[in-house]
């Protein structure tokens, strides 16, 4: 059931900076076990932008904790295999994983207030997280605090230093957090629903932020959001999850603009656009499985309006479709298995 | 006299200054908004913007206004009371309307063809169901005149004896008017911290204004005495919260929710017929009456929402307002709950107060919408003009930050600041720490709402200048 091949998105060849393969997290349970991840494979290029979109329940934080190892018992990787640079990272514990977390992989969480400490000035923490990662003196970890605090735009730094996180408004804290996510010069930087406890206007501002720091920087990003317009505006690609698998990836512009999975295609017209005017958001109906109840076959067959048998039955690994990878029958391209055109509607309103 | 006697005495006398200030604040001569939505005969030609700037022809006006809609409405037939639910029961449609065909096509069919509309006379008060297009509005159906609401956001008294603190308002709403014809969506957008919850909040009575008018169907809410009286008012309008997860009472049972208005307003006494009622109203919201006897904690978020519109039905109400309805909602879910919301309006008649933070969800509702800023409307128009020609800086820089599908990666950083502190907002116009077009009269002299062409009123002394588009 798993895909048959992965595709190497890295044009320019040599090894992707993350490679996921085949990732698998499970929980056990009183009831048998859920199985929150189910083969799940991607690759980030080094300096790239990689959107992971869903909705909530659909897996994306979840396989960002467990890339950066932080997931919460009892849940745990049960199979497959996290690459960094190469290097598996998947199986590493305790004081290696701590030498990885914050040196090699950031992460930005979606409340800056809690992600901050707030009995310690945000410069205590900045040069903390230097001293711990980097060979500096406490002169220098400072001085390039004060370097950071300057580039992720917060006015007058040199006082700011040493103000605590609570002096600091809501996209102030969240620049914050992302210089100290900056700080220790990672290669990959896990941004789970950055700009979601924000305003619009700050959001926007967070997200250039973010995406051009990461451009000189030359980091990569995995981006978690709900937001598709987020997505749209910074990833280089996308990857959109559903029940914890991933139905699409593809360079961005084609999975916003020509999406090949029928959930992407709803989720893309569910959205309510500026431009244009409908009468009639397209809506998907029902709503996603729990982990208790993922049907057989394809997850999403039961509120696919092109579902088949094969739907029923068997589940798609990622095919190429048009631009993009797409996990659907659909797209496949022994084309016999679509003879049987019939349409499944019989799950009609909420009923999981 | 001791030292703490004289400290007492002069906190009091603080204290009695800094109330008297914020009342002084609420009486400030405004710009009273020009009647848009109004016929004719109920504009009032004394208060045009021209000469709103001098307090006593305000005054004048006001006063002329009050007069000149009074008898507008007294032609009117009183309001019809909504047909009762015993009546609505009784003719039949209740059973028939219990087998489960899927609701949004029912709405949807009846939407369509208005002879197969049966649900509608039963639902919607009498006066309503003879039209509910934009052609039958008369006079509209919630009118909101300057509308404000400080907070008290002092310390304790003590400490302000002591720290010698001043007494501190938070003027989350600041001279807000606006009006909902019937039938229509009105919808009020905003970043955090805005105001515009305050203003769903006040409307339904879950605060008391500081000063202001609310009109509902041509009587001012404030002005409906003895409980039996507000009851029959209140019972007209119902709130749709923002949160489906915490507004649902997780040890009752979805039908006991469900029913809850309908016993409270004494709508129904018999078991079997509220029942039936809340089988009804399942059905309406697209769940089946099998869920009636469950709890909020089997449904997903967007089935809770369903039960919350479906509890904010029970009592037939004609107006609703809903504060941020979907903004708890995956987007999949919020296009179900958006397209039902629609439907409802649609079949029911409803007018909608919509307040939201997501300009493409207003786009999608609202007929008019008004943009808040710091507890004042600083632009308001009908949905088109607003989304086509917006402009108030704000506004525009609202419209620029959204991250849209259609344009990529084209945004420079052309936002600056944050939303200011609205215990501290800056003097003059509020958003002039912001606004690139910000001058020394914004920075000095607070903007008043002046009205446009085209319905469009702003609230900016760059675009009353003439220089927005430098």
């Amino acid at each position: 059931m798993s895909a048959p091949h992965i595709e190497q998105m890295n044009a320019g060849g040599g090894v992707p900076l993350l490679s996921v393969r085949h990732l698998r997290v499970e929980f056990p349970s009183r009831r048998g076990t859920l199985v929150a991840i189910d083969d799940v494979s991607f690759d980030i290029a080094r300096g790239e932008v990689l959107g992971v979109v869903g909705e909530s329940g659909a897996g994306k934080s979840l396989t960002g904790a467990a890339i950066i190892g932080l997931l919460e018992p009892p849940g745990r990787i049960a199979g497959g295999e996290i690459l960094l640079d190469g290097d598996p990272i998947h199986a590493l514990r305790g004081e290696a994983m701590r030498r990885l977390r914050g040196r090699r992989i950031a992460m930005i969480f979606q409340d800056p207030l809690t992600s901050l400490n707030p009995l310690y000035t945000v410069g205590e923490q900045l040069v903390e997280t230097m001293l711990t990662h980097l060979d500096l003196s406490p002169a220098a970890a400072r001085e390039r605090a004060l370097a950071l605090l300057d580039e992720v735009g917060i006015p007058a730094p040199a006082q700011r230093i040493d103000h605590y996180p609570h002096q600091f408004s809501g996209g102030m804290r969240q620049r914050v957090v992302i210089a100290l996510a900056l700080c220790a010069e990672p290669e990959l930087i896990i941004a789970d629903e950055p700009t979601t406890a924000l305003d619009v206007s700050v959001q926007s501002q967070i997200i250039a932020l973010l995406r051009r720091l990461c451009r000189q920087h030359h980091t990569a990003v995995m981006l978690i959001t709900h937001d598709m317009g987020v997505i749209a505006e910074t990833a280089d690609r996308v990857a959109v999850m559903y029940a914890g698998r991933l139905v699409e990836i593809g360079p961005v512009v084609d999975v916003v603009r020509a999406p090949a999975h029928p959930y992407t295609r709803g989720l893309m017209g569910s959205i309510p656009v500026l431009g244009a005017e409908v009468a009639r958001l397209v809506q998907i109906d029902g709503a996603m499985p729990r982990l208790t109840a993922i049907p057989a076959g394809c997850a999403f067959h039961p509120r696919c309006k092109e579902a088949f048998a094969r739907c029923r039955e068997e589940r798609p690994p990622l095919m190429a479709a048009g631009m993009t990878r797409a996990a659907c029958w659909l797209h496949a391209h022994d084309r016999e298995a679509r003879s049987e055109p019939a349409v499944l509607r019989h799950r009609r309103g909420e009923q999981p | 006299m001791s030292i703490i006697e004289r400290a007492l005495a002069k906190a009091k006398q603080q204290d009695r200054a800094a109330v008297e200030e914020a009342e002084g604040l609420a009486h400030r001569p405004e710009a009273p908004a020009p009647e848009e939505g109004a016929p004719a005969g109920v504009r009032d030609s004394s208060a045009s913007p021209a000469d709103s700037s001098a307090p006593d022809v305000v005054g004048a006006g006001l006063a002329a206004k009050r007069v000149a809609v009074e008898p507008a409405f007294a032609g009117e037939p009183a309001p019809t009371e909504p047909v009762p639910a015993a009546q609505a029961g009784e003719d039949g449609h209740v059973a028939g309307r219990i087998a489960p065909p899927p609701t949004e096509q029912v709405l949807a069919a009846a939407a369509v063809e208005p002879g197969v509309r049966p649900d509608v006379s039963a639902d919607a008060p009498a006066g309503l169901a003879a039209g509910t297009g934009a052609e039958a509005l008369v006079a509209p159906l919630l009118r909101v005149e300057d509308l404000r609401c400080a907070f008290d956001v002092s310390r304790p008294f003590l400490n302000r004896l002591l720290e010698g603190e001043p007494r501190r308002w938070l003027k989350a709403v600041d001279g807000v008017s606006f009006e909902i014809p019937r039938g229509q969506t009105f919808a009020l957008v905003g970043e955090s911290g805005c105001g515009k919850s305050t203003v769903a909040r006040l409307i339904v009575g879950l605060h008391e204004p500081s000063a202001g008018r609310i009109v509902f169907d041509g009587r001012d809410v404030a002005e409906v005495r003895g409980s039996a009286a507000r009851q029959k008012l209140r019972r007209r309008f119902q709130m749709i919260f923002q949160d489906p997860y915490a507004s649902l009472n997780p040890r009752w049972r979805v039908e006991r929710i469900i029913a809850e208005p309908i016993r409270v307003f004494g709508l129904e006494r018999d078991v079997a017929k509220i029942r039936a009622r809340v089988a009804e109203l399942l059905i309406q919201v697209g769940l089946s009456p099998a869920d009636g006897a469950k709890y909020p904690h089997e449904f997903s978020g967007g089935q809770r929402q369903r039960i919350c519109i479906a509890r904010a039905l029970a009592n037939r109400p004609e107006f609703l307002v809903c504060d941020e309805p979907t903004s708890a909602l995956d987007v999949s879910v919020q296009a179900q709950i958006l397209n039902l919301m629609r439907d409802l309006q649609d079949a029911l008649g409803l007018t909608y107060l919509f307040i939201s933070h997501d300009l493409a969800v207003v786009r999608h509702m609202a007929n008019r919408v008004g943009v808040m800023y710091l507890g004042r409307i600083v632009e308001i128009a009908d949905s088109h003009t607003l989304f086509a020609h917006p402009r108030h800086p704000y506004t525009r820089m609202l419209l620029a930050t959204i991250p849209s599908l259609a344009m990529r990666g084209q945004r420079a950083e052309l936002v600056r600041g944050e939303v200011p502190n609205p215990i501290t907002p800056p003097p003059g116009c509020s958003f002039h720490p912001r606004c690139p077009l910000a001058t020394d009269r914004c920075r000095s002299e607070a903007p008043l709402l002046r009205a446009l062409e085209g319905g469009q009123q702003v609230a900016c002394h760059a675009v009353e200048e003439g220089r927005e588009d430098e």
